[in-house]
This record gives structure tokens, C-alpha cells and sequence, in this order.
């Protein structure tokens, strides 16, 4: 028996293949050379649904609809939380030179659109990403955008965009001299009426102009790194204005990689300034409002990340719902073992010696091979593809004639290692929490909590309460704080040096709360609130200077609490709560809106006095000590625990005129807190 | 609170008085009348009442807008001409528009603009809100530059005082004194009869119309079951 033949061998030997021709890792590199990995051999093919959805929704939209944004979307699955590797990337870049090859005329004819539709609406495509290593903001990642532009070319054979550009424009103005060019790029520039970022660049202008394509790239390739993350809009705007004066009205700008942008390693301020910025240059700026659509690559920890400050600067929502569905695109997972087989014989075809075979696309792979590995994959593209790639390794080394089916059942547990993921069921759009909660809010849940914990009929375990509290907290995104620098739930920097055991600390949107949680029968013990005035003091007296936002003390839970004792909460304002009491915060909050007449506003204020930060009621006054306000007469406190009383029973009383109701509330307040 | 009867613009005080010097309508949306004269500030205040023109804009681009109607280099004189006539409204670095654009007349700094809307607010204001309601005026800043002035890290010509509670809300004096004092600093109005009329019919609107829209943005962040995160807790 002859020796085994290495796999390299085998592979272009036996199966007539240049090379393994799957990818590795899957992970488009825009603008790579490797045709496996940079996703020119995206077939539109395997996805025609959502190919031509794009171009419906991102490409029609823009043009007919005045749409500003579109999101391709890809959402998680239950054991995928990544929601990568379905293949926006790669679309979008497809896409993207599929408008440009004719300015969009073949994209239309694809929609079912006439051919003089194209005529009066041409449009044409700006692919940028966004990185962790040198695309970290706006500007950066528009002149990544004018870099495509003048440099990208699917196939090497192909013209750049800028070149089509240039022929256009010369054909439009009927000459190549560069300075009537130019003029009428500035005549572009004159015609906006509206606020823009400044003249065009000129240099930039006069390369584009001039119509060397080498010289405009050597140009940009001269171009600091600092000046492209300043200047990056101004490059932009000159392309555009080159773009208008060619006579195309329309320019799609994919941005791809928006979680990098959107990453929690991303400070929030930067995320919250770089959105304004993007409302700015692409909704206000001048040629960008006009002319330019954007599309961006989402999933729901990404728009987690930024929903808030999107929502706020005044852009349409991206998410994945009914309202939404004219501006966003979903990249499910491959649904039939015939997307599994156009995938993997379109980069099988690409690498034969002797070109594409008509007769077996799939050689070496039998077709119920590629069935079997469809089956126990993700059923995302790259989840394919890097299986496929494992499984020809394999083969090629145990110099398997074919690959079928049961060869590649042998190998299941060999290309699935490492994996992450099986498929369960249909794609669901996970639950995004808001990232920050209101304190208001936080307290609303914790009296639900309470309430619920009474009617499960636990109200002595305090164990199950904290069980409770934290389920909650977690799934709607409190998240555990540094209350103080370097600190992590108060460890060990009490002004005694004491250890003190505290339950909770959170971060909600105004203030740092630090929670006891009790689950009391009956009266709540006079000792408890003693202990934890003076377990937060202890460390409020040695941290404060490191405190970032006002704390907060929330105690309670179920049980009862005695006058007294709510007077001695009320004076240190500590917040307390209790089933049989709203809380004093959510009664004098200037959001909550009351079904008939409300607190006035000395009332509000009266009752937000009942839960103050601890920063006023021990308030540090420099090198001389600690101020404590006088506090007010018994008589004065009592004033405002009959207040909270009585704005209570109002609330109890809108309640109790509808039976049910409180559950109900209760029901969808808190519903991960009601199974716990 | 005069409008212009063919485009319906909302004029200031001060649009209305120029124009009564200068002996014509207010609003120049039709172009510049006959027989003002082609001052830099007359031109610049024709461009910027143009209808098309939605919201404030560079000092490069009313430089563009007048350059081929002005005899001269509008760029030698193009600020002063801007921040001197109280017709033309401030809105940011670099940045001018009118009254109709929503910007404060008067006001020439972030602090001024932000110190109208606390006067005007129907409440204490966190420092999110404020820079939403100057951003919702077509005010563009910095925030940084506005949590400066709130915590009162940075000087304000005028020596505004801004007040912080605990809760890390921002508040000023909003009584009839502190009103007036501010009016005869900025002349956001001529008479402080008129700016408290302004801040009742105008601003003061505005700014709550702002903050319910903050609440209803924050609302409309759905995902979890929770409706409103905490924002709005509603008891119908």
C-alpha cells in the first residue's frame, strides 16, 4: 500500500483545486487580496431575498422616499449572541459595486424598475468601516468612505468608482480641462443653500479633476492620520460635490462595522458626541443632507449601545419592528441545504485548475455532504464555510476520493470544535435593555418586587427576596458599580476600617444607589436601619471624594415600619420602602404623570425631601469637617410623612377602584421579577 | 410674538425695530427691498430670510451667500457685521441665524442661551435636558463647553449664576429681578415688558415642548417590558 499523498497534494492533484478553497476564519477583509476572504465571491444567489430587499429598501428608499438611514440588521440567536458572520459585510460590499459598475441601472432592471428610471436617478455607493485600530470616529471613517472611492475595485480588471466618475463628469460638461472641471464642481459648491462645512478642499479638488487616479490616491495616502480624523467630512464633501457635478444626485454610504463604533469599550461620551455628529454632517451638513443615504450593519447589542443617543439627536430608529420594516433589512441564517450548496460551489468554482465544472459544482463534496454539514452548522455563511474548509483539510489528508456524507458525519466532532453554537428554532429578536435606568424607575421596580415577593407568599425568606431583586436587576441592566473608586461593592475602605456586608449597589441614571433588602413578616427591627445608616456613613465618611454621581440609600422590602422609624429614615433620608406605601420619590418625581390631580409643586418638594443624597444630609465643608443640617422639628417631619401618606392612599385608591389592576401593573412592571 | 405676514416667520423684537428704521416690511423673505442700503448686515439679513433656509448657519456660508452681491471682501468684516446687529442670532461657534430658527435673540455665548432656558424651564433641569433643549433650539455645541458653564467651571462675561441641587439638577433665579437684570445685560428684548412677554408666549413653550420630547424619545426605547425607562411612570 502506497503512502498516504499530503493533503496539499491531494487537494490540487485529485480534486483539480488550486488550494483549499474556503475560508479559514470567514471574516470579510474589505479590499483584501485573498478572493476566499474578502468577500468577492459573494453570490447574490444564495440570498436573493434579502439582495433584492436591499436594494428595495436602502436603494429605491433613498431615491424615491427621501429615506436618510437604512440598518442591515442581523439579530441574535438564542445561544449567539454575537449575531456575526451572516454575511452583511460582504453584502454590502456586492451591493455596493453593483451600483457603481452603471450607476445603478442594473439594480433597478433588478427591482423591476425601467431602465429611464435609472436614467433620471443615477446613484452610486461609498463603502467605509468602521475599526478598533484607526477608524474610531466620524471623520476617520469618511475619508475611509473617499478612499473607496478612489482606490477599491472588485475585480482587478474593473475601474475604480472615481474613474467612472471622471468620464462622466467629462461627458456631462462635454471636456477634460481640468479647471472648467473644477468649476463647476465650485458652481455645485455655490448652488447649496444651506449651512455647510466650508469651501471644498482644493488640492483634493484639483487631483479628482485633473483625472489621474494614481495621482488622487497618492494624494490621500499623503494625508495624515490626524488630519483624516479632523478633516475626514471635508474630504467627503469635496467627493460629493465631484459626485453632483458628474450629474448623480444620489450617494449610498455603507457603514459597516457599527459595533466597533458602538462597543461599550467605545466611552459613552464619545458615543453620545460622534451620533450628534453624525445627525449633524449627514442630516444638516451641506452636500451630505442632500445627497447622501446612509446604511448601516446593526444588531441589538450595538443599537443597545447607542439607541439612547440616536433617539435623542433626532434619528429614525433602527430597530427591527413593523414601523421600521420600509428601513431595515435582516440577514436570517441559510434556510435550505440549496443555499448551503450556491454558497460553497461558488468558492469551489473560483479555485478549480481547470476552470468551473458545469456537470458537479459541488466536487469533491457529494450533495448530501453538503446537507449533512448544513445540518449540524449555525446555518450562518461563515459557520458554513469554515466547517466546509475544516472538512476538505480533513479529507485531503485521509486522501478520501469524495467527501459524502458519512465521511462527514466521522469528522463532526472534529469540525465543530471550538464552535460556539447550534441553532435553536427561528432567530428572535433578543430583548435590548436600556442601559441606563432612571432612579425613579429603579425605585418602581423594588416596590413591585416587594409587592410581588408578599403575594408569593414569601415574605419571611429573605433569601428568595435577594434572589428576586437581583434577577430583576439584572435583566433590566442595572448593572453592579464601582460605588467608589477602585472599590467594588464598598469592600473594605470604611472610615473605621470595619468590613461592613451591604446588599446592593447600583448605578442608575442619576445617582448610585445602595440598597439593604429586608423580607419581614412583620415589623421591620429598629436595629436594621440603625445598622445601615451607620454601615453607609462609615464608608460615605472615607469615600466621598470619590464619588461620582449623588448616592442614594434605599432600604426596605417587605414588612412593616413603625413611625419611628420612618421618622429616623425621613431625617437621614433614607429611602424607605415598604409594600403598604408608595415610595416617596416615585409620589414627588415631576414624571409621573397622576390619572387626576397631582401633588403641587411644595408638595413634590416636600416629599423628595423624605429621600435625599447622602451628600445632603452629611455634606463635607473642606479642611474643617462635616456639615449636618439642622434638622427639622418632629412636628415638621410629621408634616411630611402624613403628605407621603396621603399622595399614597390617592395612588392605593386608583387601584382599589379597579380590581385587579395592581397585579396586573405589577404583572408587567416586573415580569422576569414575578418567577423568580 | 410678530409674525411675517407672507411667510409666517417668527420676527424678533429686534427685526421688527431695525425694520422700522430702515423704513420697510421686517421680514425680508422676499429679498432685499428697494432702497435699503446694501450694507454687509443688510444683505447677510436678506440671505438669512430666505425660506429655504431652515436652520442657522456657518459664517463661511453667509459669506458665500452674499459674496457675489456685496462690493467688497465680505470676509474682512463679515463677524463684527454678524455679532454686532442684534438681528442676527447666535447659535454656536462660527454659527448665525434669526429668531425664526429658533435661537435666542441677544444671547452670544452657550452660557447667555443656556441661562434663557432655566429661566424659562417649568423646573429644575438636569444637564442632559438642557443641552437637549439648546440642541432642540438649533443651538450646536460642545457639551463639555455647557457642563462647564452649568457648574459654573467657566467664566461668563455677564457673571451668571448657575445653581446645582444635590440631584446634580441646574437651576437660576427666576424671579422678576433676575429676569430684568438679565434682559438689560443680553436685550434679548428692547423693554423687559416684552421679554417677560417673550419668555411666557415664546420660550417658555418651547423649552417644555423640548423636555416632553425628550421624555417621549426616551419612552419610545422599547426592548425591555418596561415601557419607560423610569422617565415616565404613568397612572392612568
Amino acid at each position: 500500500m502506497s503512502p498516504p499523498l499530503p493533503a496539499v497534494a491531494w487537494i490540487r492533484n485529485k480534486w483539480g483545486l488550486e488550494r483549499n478553497p474556503f475560508p479559514s476564519e470567514g471574516i470579510a477583509v474589505l479590499g483584501g487580496s485573498d478572493d476566499r476572504e474578502n468577500g468577492r465571491l459573494f453570490r447574490p444567489e444564495v440570498q436573493t431575498q434579502q439582495f433584492d430587499e436591499a436594494i428595495g429598501k436602502f436603494v429605491l428608499g433613498a431615491i424615491y422616499n427621501g429615506q436618510r438611514f437604512g440598518a442591515l440588521w442581523s439579530q441574535s440567536t438564542v445561544l449567539d449572541p454575537d449575531s456575526r458572520g451572516y454575511g452583511k459585510s460582504v453584502l454590502l460590499q456586492y451591493l455596493s459595486c453593483f451600483l457603481n459598475e452603471d450607476f445603478g441601472k442594473a439594480a433597478f432592471a433588478k427591482v423591476g424598475m425601467d431602465e429611464s428610471d435609472a436614467e433620471q436617478n443615477p446613484v452610486c455607493a461609498l463603502l467605509a468601516s468602521f475599526d478598533t485600530a484607526s477608524t474610531k470616529n466620524l471623520n476617520s471613517l469618511f475619508f475611509s468612505a473617499v478612499e473607496y472611492g478612489t482606490d477599491f475595485r472588485l475585480h482587478d480588471d474593473d475601474p475604480t468608482l472615481y474613474e467612472r466618475l471622471y468620464e462622466r463628469l467629462c461627458a456631462v460638461v462635454g471636456t477634460d480641462d481640468t479647471m472648467t472641471l473644477m468649476e463647476r464642481c465650485h458652481d455645485a459648491y455655490r448652488a447649496l443653500k444651506g449651512r455647510t462645512l466650508g469651501p471644498p478642499e482644493e488640492k483634493f479638488l484639483a487631483a479628482l479633476c485633473a483625472g489621474e487616479s494614481r495621482a488622487v490616491q497618492d494624494y490621500l495616502d499623503e494625508i495624515t492620520p490626524l488630519k483624516r480624523s479632523r478633516s475626514g467630512a471635508n474630504f467627503l464633501a469635496t467627493m460629493l460635490l465631484f459626485i453632483k457635478a458628474a450629474g448623480i444626485g444620489k450617494v449610498m454610504l455603507f457603514c459597516d462595522q457599527l459595533e466597533d463604533f458602538a462597543s461599550p469599550q467605545t466611552p459613552k461620551k464619545t458615543r453620545s458626541i460622534e451620533v450628534e455628529r453624525f445627525r449633524d454632517i449627514v442630516a444638516e451638513l451641506l452636500p451630505m443632507a442632500d445627497m447622501v443615504s446612509v446604511v448601516v450593519t446593526m444588531h441589538p447589542r450595538a443599537l443597545a449601545s447607542i439607541e439612547e443617543f440616536w433617539q435623542l439627536a433626532d434619528l429614525p430608529s433602527l430597530r427591527v419592528d413593523e414601523a421600521n420594516r420600509h428601513i431595515v433589512v435582516v440577514m436570517p441564517p441559510l434556510e435550505t441545504p440549496d443555499q448551503a450548496k450556491r454558497l460553497l460551489s461558488a468558492y469551489l468554482n473560483a479555485s478549480r485548475r481547470d476552470g468551473a465544472s458545469e456537470t458537479d459544482l459541488l466536487s469533491p463534496f457529494t450533495e448530501d455532504a453538503v446537507e449533512e454539514l448544513w445540518e449540524h452548522s449555525t446555518k450562518k455563511p461563515r459557520d458554513l464555510l469554515r466547517k466546509a474548509q475544516k472538512m476538505i483539510t480533513f479529507a485531503a489528508e485521509e486522501n478520501l476520493q469524495q467527501i459524502d456524507a458519512a465521511a462527514v458525519e466521522d469528522h463532526l466532532s472534529l469540525i465543530a470544535g471550538g464552535d460556539d453554537e447550534v441553532v435553536v428554532g427561528p432567530s428572535s429578536n433578543t430583548a435590548v435593555v436600556a442601559p441606563d435606568f432612571s432612579n425613579t424607575g429603579f425605585l418602581r421596580d423594588f416596590f413591585c418586587l416587594a409587592n410581588a415577593h408578599v403575594a408569593a407568599g414569601e415574605a419571611g425568606d429573605g433569601r428568595a427576596f435577594e434572589r428576586r431583586v437581583e434577577r430583576h436587576l439584572a435583566a433590566v441592566g442595572v448593572r453592579p458599580v464601582e460605588v467608589f473608586s477602585g472599590v467594588r461593592s464598598l469592600g473594605s475602605q470604611s472610615l473605621s476600617g470595619l468590613y461592613h456586608q451591604i446588599d446592593a449597589t447600583g448605578s442608575t441614571r442619576e445617582a448610585v444607589v445602595i440598597g439593604e433588602w429586608k423580607a419581614y413578616r412583620g415589623s421591620i427591627a429598629k436595629n436594621e436601619l440603625l445598622r445601615f445608616k451607620a454601615v453607609t456613613d462609615d464608608y460615605w465618611l472615607r469615600q466621598h471624594r470619590y464619588a461620582k454621581a449623588p448616592v442614594v440609600r434605599v432600604f426596605g422590602g417587605t414588612g412593616f415600619v413603625s413611625p419611628a422609624l420612618r421618622r429616623y429614615a425621613a431625617q437621614w433620608g433614607i429611602c424607605l420602602i415598604t409594600p403598604d406605601r408608595w415610595p416617596a420619590p416615585i409620589l414627588a418625581s415631576e414624571t409621573t404623570l397622576w390619572p387626576g390631580v397631582a401633588p403641587d409643586r411644595l408638595a413634590r418638594r416636600h416629599l423628595s425631601w423624605l429621600a435625599r443624597p447622602i451628600n445632603t444630609v452629611c455634606t463635607p465643608d473642606g479642611e474643617r469637617g462635616w456639615l449636618v443640617p439642622t434638622p427639622p422639628s418632629d412636628p415638621v417631619i410629621d408634616h411630611f410623612l402624613a403628605l407621603h401618606e396621603h399622595w399614597s392612599d390617592k395612588l392605593w385608591r386608583r387601584f382599589a377602584t379597579r380590581p385587579g389592576s395592581f397585579e396586573q401593573w405589577i404583572n408587567e412592571t416586573i415580569p422576569w421579577g414575578i418567577a423568580a | 410674538m410678530t409674525k411675517c405676514r407672507k411667510c409666517q416667520a417668527q420676527l424678533s423684537a429686534w427685526e421688527v425695530r431695525r425694520a422700522m428704521q430702515l423704513g420697510a416690511a421686517p421680514c425680508w423673505c422676499g429679498g432685499l427691498p428697494p432702497r435699503i442700503s446694501r450694507t454687509l448686515a443688510n444683505l447677510a439679513y436678506a440671505e438669512l430670510c430666505n425660506t429655504a433656509l431652515a436652520k442657522p448657519v456657518m459664517v463661511h456660508d453667509v459669506i458665500r451667500f452674499v459674496g457675489d452681491k456685496y462690493t467688497g471682501d465680505p470676509r474682512y468684516s463679515i463677524s463684527v457685521a454678524l455679532s454686532k446687529d442684534k438681528r442676527f442670532c447666535w447659535g454656536g461657534r462660527s454659527l448665525y441665524g434669526l429668531a425664526r430658527h429658533g435661537l435666542i435673540p441677544g444671547a452670544r455665548s452657550l452660557a447667555e442661551a443656556a441661562y434663557a432656558v432655566l429661566l424659562a424651564a417649568p423646573r429644575k433641569l438636569y444637564v442632559e435636558e438642557v443641552d437637549f433643549v439648546l440642541e432642540q433650539l438649533n443651538y450646536r455645541f460642545n457639551s463639555d463647553s455647557l457642563n462647564h458653564h452649568l457648574r459654573s467651571y467657566t467664566y461668563n462675561r455677564w457673571n451668571f449664576l448657575f445653581h446645582m441641587d444635590g440631584w446634580n439638577r441646574v437651576f437660576v433665579s427666576s424671579g422678576r429681578d433676575a429676569r430684568h437684570e438679565y434682559n438689560s445685560k443680553v436685550a434679548v428684548c428692547p423693554t423687559h415688558v416684552a421679554f417677560d412677554k417673550w419668555i411666557a408666549d415664546s420660550l417658555a413653550p418651547a423649552v417644555e415642548r423640548a423636555l416632553d420630547e425628550r421624555t417621549r424619545r426616551l419612552a419610545e426605547i422599547k426592548g425591555s417590558r418596561i415601557c419607560v425607562p423610569g422617565d415616565r411612570i404613568e397612572f392612568r
